[in-house]
Formats: structure tokens, C-alpha cells, sequence
């Protein structure tokens, strides 16, 4: 009895040493400031940012939306540009935000740390019944950005990408298009990429949606069982995301990160403590997670 | 005693804690136990017609037949990859090799409604039934063809010896087309290009097939034109498109798809998809090639092969026993 006491001791003090390990680990709390790359640099030059508004859809039929193209100063019509198509991109024009897009591209770019890219911000569509609180609550969002299948992919390249290539010199080269977004624009970026490997290679989602507002929670069981496509995939989530009646978004994002690792995905996974549902975390890691994703490309 | 619990309990949550790489279960049938990392598609044939009937003898030749090409044409592929006709003439849709040496071959496609055998090299050629419409067959070691006759619901039973010719299943598949043998030869799966399942049957002494079970589900895409019932659940296609099937000594099942190549395990789970290497709709899907070590798919103008962890066996040498995946 008094071994097993001792013994007991003893592990208590490994068990103290090892929770004090733990929480070593885990993040202390994240910053939420943003960074030099959302402020307007001396010396570094400004792209250009263009409205397009009520574009119709033949395939959302019966909706418009508003639509926007940052171009970066650097961007030559002779050299083909890289692209990143943005969903809900109200919010990532915004230059009072936590994303401001064309800020962060011109300081990114013109540091080198990633590629001549022009960015195309696309709203959801809105059918025009009611007025919108604001520009989350239009009718369509749902049912473009939390659907299965390649509904939204094949508006992007069916109509979108073509609509931009009339002005703009783009890439063909699936791995130089990015895709980005948070919530269920999350969900919506790894769908076109998943659905359409051959047009987009590159995703990065923040606070993704994966989970059953529209079936998406079996994207973590597919991937498993599915063979590897050619995704780099940036996920970002925080323990104080929803749990709602349509799933736990916290670990539906850890599930996303563990199955693509289990299929040896070139992915990251930004994981901390904190934050809800919004872009608080999403706009820090931002340039970030941009420099990842482009890490590599074209060298 | 306690004592011993308390190490243990420890050590498991310390390997619980610290451990970063869980391990599948040896019985798993994981893709990464199909797709040899570095093996690419290749392509074994392009340019062609219409490519379908993929099969193998058990020297490494491969086989198969451009149904539309003018004249269409079984093609053989030595391991050295050296292409020669081997039968023209004649729209084959499905193709075996029997316990007599002979190529068993569908002619449903063409004018030709038969199964054919043929003797090679000579080509000569002998019609065991007429009157059919044969998609895909297989032959048993006891000289006892099965093939799918699609748009009568059917799998007809053949023995080669008494042309004895009869139904052996009717009604269960909506629209039998690939059909496969188990190593064994105890078990026939049938895929349904109109459905969602692989159907399997115990094949009896007599070659009776009973019963009839829907024992593979296959995955299919998201039907967009459906009505979702509650507006939000998403409706999954019915139609497979299951389509050309082939098995592996190690037991798992291959199905050419819509989406691409499905593989299950021996006991009807799903190990995977392997989407379409190349974006044209696949017919079939074939385990064999050099040292049965090679994955066929045929999609239309192309058939492509992949180097996989994969193990052919040949039906007319006799029964065998599945054997276990070995582990890395």
C-alpha cells in the first residue's frame, strides 16, 4: 500500500509535469492585431480596384450580384496573371476589415511573397424578392456556397473566368488559382477545388462550413476514400466557433485537417484557442496563410 | 495489481497524448494499400474508335477491342508493350480467356448478337450462342459462362460443353453490365449501370445462382436537377453507371463508374475512389497486365494503365483462395 501510494506520487507529479506541458502547447492567447501587411506602405505601389455590379447568372438563374477586380500594379496583358477568387467579397474589399485584399496583395506582391495575382471578389447572388439587412443575407448564398457538387464551380469557370479573360491576361495553370473564403464560403472554395482540380489548386478557408447545413459534413469520410487530388489546402478554425444543430464547426475543421493529412494533402491547419465565428483570427493569419499557399509556385 | 492499472493507465495516456500517427487495422483495405505512390497513368493505346472488352492471359498479354474502328478490331499488347491484331471483323464487348484455351468473346453490340469462342492464333471462330444480346461475361473453370444481357434485366448461364443456355438471374439488376468472379469462383458480382448496387450471388455446384444480394453500394454524384425533400439534404444520383468490373487475388472488387474506378473489399465495404484519370467516360476496369500488377481502364478513344499494389489471378487455372494484402 504504501508502493502504490508512492507510485501514485509520483505519476500525479509526471501528470502535473505533463498538463503543465500541455498547456505550454497550446496557443496562449492568439493576437487578434492585424498586421503591417493591412496597412498602406510607403513606396509600395497600388492596384487598381474595379465595381462590376448586377451580373446575371444563366446558371443561378433569376439572381444578380455585385462583383469586384483588383489588379496589381505589377500586372503586365503580356505575362499571364495568377488568380484568387474570393466568396463573399464585400467583405474582403473592405478596406476597413480584417481581410483588405488589395492592401495585402500590393504588400505581398511587391515584397515577392506571392505571385502577380489578380483577385475577383464575387457576392452571392440575390434573387431581388426582399432588401437584405446586410450583404450576408441575400437569398442565394446558402445554396451556392453550402451545396455539393459542381454548380458553383462551373459559374466560376463557365462565367466568371471567361467575363474576366475579355479584359485581363490570366493563367490556365490550375496550381497558379487560388480560392478563398470563410464560413460557408469555406465550404464553397474546397468544393470548386474538389470538384474541379483541373481549374483550381488552391484553397484557402477560414471557419469553414463543414458541416450538414447541405450535406457537406461528409467531406472528411470522402476524402479518406477518395484518391489524393492535387489540393493545397489552408484551413483556419478556433475552438470558439459555432456548435449549433448543424454540427461542431471546431471539430469538423479538425476533422477536415486530420483526413487530409491521413491522405498526405499538402495542408496547414491554423488551430487556437478562442475567437467565434467571424474573421478576427482569419485576417491576422491572413498574409500568412497567403505566402503558404503561393509558397513554391512557379519556381 | 493497482499498481499495474496505474502504469497502464498512464502509458496509455501518454501514448494517447504524445503518439501523432494512428494505424489503419491490418484488415483494412485502405487506398494507400491500392496506389503505389510514384505510379503514373499511362497510356496503352489512344486514338481509338471505341475501347472496351479489356482482359489478360497469364503470360502478360493484354487485350482488347476497339468496338469502332473500321473494321473494329481485338487488339493484343505484349509486356514488351508491342501491339498486334489479333481478330478483326467482329464488335467485342466483352472478353475471357476459358479452361480450353480459347478467347470467349460478346458480340451483342453489331449486327452479331452471339457469344463467340476463338481459337488463337489462328482465329478461328465458333458461335456457342445465338440469338443473345451479351454485354460482358465471365468463364469458370468448369467451363460455365455467365453473361450480362443488359436490356432484359439477365444474367444468362452458359455451359460451354452441352451448350446448355438459360437464364441464371433475372429482374434483381435493373441493367446488368460488368461482371466479375471472386478468386474462389464461389462468388459472381454483377454491377448495374441503372442503379446504385453491385449485386453479388453464391454460384451453386450446378452453377445455379442464389442468392442474389445488392452487396456493394457504389457512390454516384450529387444529383443538381433533383428536389431536395427538405429543401436542404442533398439527392444523390440512382444511376451508377457501373459498368466493366474485375476482382484481385487479394479479393477486393474494381467497378468502372461514373465517377470513376470504385474498389471494395471482399466483405462489399468501399475502399476508395480512384476519380477518371482522363475526363471521357469510362467503360471498364481490368486487373492484369505483366506479372498482374497493372490497372486498365478503358475511357473511349484511350485505354490507360496504372502500376498498382494489385495481384491478377486467372479463372481458368482453377480456384483459388483470396489471399491477405501483405503489410508494408
Amino acid at each position: 500500500m504504501k508502493i502504490l501510494l508512492k507510485t501514485m506520487n509520483h505519476w500525479k507529479q509526471i501528470g502535473l509535469a505533463g498538463l503543465c506541458l500541455l498547456f505550454a502547447f497550446a496557443a496562449p492567447a492568439a493576437d487578434k492585431k492585424l498586421t503591417p501587411y493591412h496597412e498602406v506602405q510607403p513606396g509600395v505601389p497600388q492596384g487598381t480596384l474595379t465595381k462590376y455590379t448586377n451580373f446575371s447568372s444563366q446558371i443561378f438563374t433569376n439572381t444578380t450580384r455585385d462583383w469586384w477586380v483588383y489588379v496589381p500594379a505589377q500586372y503586365k496583358k503580356e505575362k499571364p496573371a495568377c488568380v484568387m477568387v474570393f466568396q463573399d467579397g464585400h467583405d474582403y474589399v473592405n478596406l476597413k476589415g480584417n481581410w483588405r485584399v488589395p492592401t495585402v496583395f500590393d504588400n505581398l506582391i511587391a515584397k515577392g511573397e506571392m505571385p502577380v495575382t489578380i483577385a475577383i471578389l464575387i457576392n452571392p447572388g440575390h434573387n431581388g424578392s426582399y432588401k437584405p439587412q446586410n450583404a450576408w443575407r441575400v437569398s442565394n448564398r446558402s445554396f451556392e456556397y453550402d451545396s455539393l457538387g459542381d454548380r458553383y464551380a462551373r459559374f466560376l469557370v463557365e462565367e466568371i473566368l471567361p467575363e474576366v479573360k475579355k479584359s485581363y491576361n490570366i493563367t490556365d495553370d490550375p496550381a497558379g488559382r487560388a480560392i478563398c473564403g470563410a464560413s460557408s464560403g469555406g465550404i464553397c472554395s474546397f468544393t470548386v477545388a474538389w470538384e474541379r482540380p483541373d481549374q483550381f489548386r488552391k484553397v484557402l478557408s477560414t471557419i469553414g462550413s463543414f458541416v450538414d447545413l447541405r450535406g457537406g459534413h461528409v467531406y472528411p469520410y470522402l476524402i479518406r476514400k477518395t484518391e489524393k487530388k492535387p489540393i493545397k489546402v489552408f484551413l483556419q478554425d478556433s475552438s470558439g466557433d459555432l456548435d449549433n444543430p448543424f454540427g461542431n464547426w471546431p471539430l469538423a475543421n479538425q476533422m477536415m485537417n486530420s483526413s487530409l493529412r491521413y491522405m498526405k494533402y499538402d495542408v496547414k491547419f491554423d488551430y487556437v484557442e478562442g475567437f467565434g465565428h467571424n474573421s478576427e483570427r482569419g485576417g491576422v493569419i491572413f498574409p500568412e496563410a497567403l505566402k503558404w499557399l503561393w509558397d513554391g509556385y512557379g519556381k | 495489481m493497482k499498481f499495474k492499472i496505474a502504469i497502464t493507465t498512464a502509458v496509455i495516456w501518454m501514448t494517447s497524448v504524445f503518439s501523432t500517427q494512428a494505424q489503419d487495422l491490418g484488415g483494412d483495405m485502405t487506398l494507400h494499400r491500392l496506389i503505389l505512390p510514384d505510379a503514373k497513368w499511362e497510356v496503352v493505346a489512344e486514338g481509338l474508335g471505341f475501347a472496351d472488352a479489356p482482359t489478360s492471359d497469364e503470360k502478360g498479354n493484354f487485350y482488347f477491342c476497339d468496338m469502332r474502328s473500321t473494321p473494329p478490331v481485338v487488339w493484343k499488347v505484349a509486356p514488351d508493350s508491342k501491339k498486334t491484331k489479333l481478330i478483326d471483323g467482329i464488335a467485342v464487348s466483352g472478353m475471357k480467356f476459358g479452361p480450353d484455351g480459347r478467347l470467349y468473346a460478346c458480340a451483342g453490340a453489331g449486327k452479331e448478337k452471339h457469344i463467340a469462342a476463338f481459337e488463337l492464333p489462328s482465329g478461328k471462330k465458333t458461335v456457342l450462342a445465338e440469338n443473345v444480346a451479351p454485354n460482358d461475361l465471365v468463364v469458370t473453370h468448369k467451363g460455365f459462362i455467365y453473361f450480362t444481357e443488359t436490356g432484359k434485366k439477365q444474367v444468362t448461364f452458359l455451359n460451354i460443353s452441352t451448350k446448355e443456355l438459360k437464364p441464371a438471374d433475372v429482374g434483381h439488376v435493373t441493367a446488368p453490365n460488368g461482371i466479375a468472379l471472386s478468386p474462389d469462383q464461389r462468388t459472381l458480382a454483377v454491377s448495374d449501370s441503372r442503379g446504385k448496387f453491385v449485386w453479388a450471388y453464391c454460384i451453386q455446384p450446378d452453377g445455379s445462382l442464389t442468392p442474389a444480394v445488392p452487396y456493394m453500394t457504389m457512390r454516384t454524384e450529387v444529383d443538381q436537377n433533383a428536389k431536395s425533400p427538405d429543401g436542404r439534404t442533398p439527392v444523390y444520383q440512382v444511376v451508377s453507371r457501373g459498368d466493366g468490373m474485375s476482382t484481385d487475388l487479394y479479393g477486393r472488387y474494381y467497378v468502372s463508374s461514373a465517377m470513376g474506378v470504385q474498389v471494395f473489399d471482399p466483405t462489399g465495404r468501399e475502399c476508395g475512389l480512384l476519380p477518371k484519370p482522363y475526363d471521357k467516360s469510362m467503360t471498364s476496369v481490368h486487373i492484369g497486365g505483366p506479372n498482374g500488377e497493372y490497372m486498365y481502364v478503358t475511357q473511349q478513344d484511350k485505354v490507360l494503365r496504372r502500376k498498382s499494389n494489385v495481384k491478377s489471378f486467372y479463372p481458368w487455372l482453377g480456384p483459388v483462395e483470396a489471399i491477405p494484402l501483405p503489410v508494408k
